[in-house]
């Protein structure tokens, strides 16, 4: 009964100390487990996104690498014509950004979106979209990254090199009709294309 | 008045009731096994995040050498601003690393 009454604080401040020292333990066990899991469970998610976007970096350098285009407009005509296109899947995306910045724009940007046809495969590699952007030298830089959380992100760039001297070359000739008209001419070819990492 | 009021009980010789004792062990019995329990609880998680990454890095290594299973498949690369032919379809080889035990799963592609 006394000690029921007993006024004193010694017992509950060892007890809270002893609470207190049991919960920084009890905490600092929680934190470090909780930590290496969460860090091994993101892990394999960057895995997957690094192979996701540098094997699509991969594909598009092997289908512009060594790739050339020789085209060309008459007179004042903006319908663009071939001597030679490119041989390669993506020769509408090359063409395409070849015309514009041939009809006089200063730059040409797009966006790829680039995913595989399996459904299963699909859905752990998740899609790549990649920001092409060609410069009035047609330069193709292709910025990659894919849609997971904290991607990695790649870039591919694809140097252009003018062919025979020939960047707009004007060219004087005499149609069937027997008048004078010009042929402006362009060829090309992209080669010693790399891939970059983007921070 | 602090120190002189414990000084006072280590220096006290009276017992305590076989109440108190017992509620006592009971409140630190408690508190071991709850302290036990957390540890194994987080030694688990730690084995396991340790199991996962191992595998991780042999997915990885599997898949730097091709050393998985390989299938054809194809690859559609679509553009936003072309009009005539805007889907190109590459056919690729992919290569498929998977630990289901581990919920492991590495996929990637060349032409």
């Amino acid at each position: 009964m006394v000690k029921i009454r007993s006024k004193n604080g010694a017992t509950i401040l060892i007890a809270l100390l002893f609470f207190l020292l049991c919960a920084v333990a009890g905490t600092l066990v929680l934190a470090a487990g909780t930590s290496a899991s969460g860090r091994v469970s993101g892990l394999a998610t960057q895995e997957q996104s690094y192979y996701s976007v540098t094997s699509a970096a991969r594909v598009i350098m092997s289908e512009t690498d060594g790739q050339t285009i020789d085209m060309y407009t008459v007179g004042s005509s903006q319908d663009v014509k071939y001597f030679s296109e490119p041989d390669s899947e993506l020769k509408s995306v090359l063409e395409t950004a070849s015309e514009a910045i041939f009809s006089g724009d200063q730059t040409y940007a797009d966006t790829l979106t680039i995913k595989m046809e399996d459904d299963s495969i699909n859905s752990t590699m998740g899609t790549v979209t990649g920001k092409l952007a060609m410069d009035s030298r047609y330069n193709i830089e292709i910025t990659l990254s894919s849609d997971a959380k904290n991607s990695y992100k790649c870039r591919v760039v694809i140097p252009a090199a003018i062919q025979d001297n020939r960047d707009g070359a004007q060219i004087k000739m005499v149609d069937e009709d027997g008048n004078e008209t010009t042929r402006t001419e362009t060829k090309l070819i992209w080669s010693g294309a790399e891939i970059e990492k983007v921070n | 008045m602090i120190k002189k009021s414990i000084k006072e009980k280590l220096s006290n010789r009276n017992g305590e009731s076989l109440a108190e004792v017992m509620v006592a062990i009971l409140v630190i019995a408690v508190g071991l096994v709850l302290l036990s329990s957390l540890v194994i609880a987080s030694s688990r998680l730690v084995d396991k995040g340790g199991k996962k990454m191992h595998a991780i890095y042999t997915a990885s290594s599997a898949m730097e050498t091709h050393d998985t299973s390989m299938s054809n498949e194809q690859l559609d690369i679509v553009s936003d601003k072309v009009t005539k032919n805007a889907t190109a379809i590459i056919p690729v080889k992919a290569y498929k690393y998977t630990n289901n035990g581990l919920s492991v799963k590495l996929i990637s592609y060349t032409e």
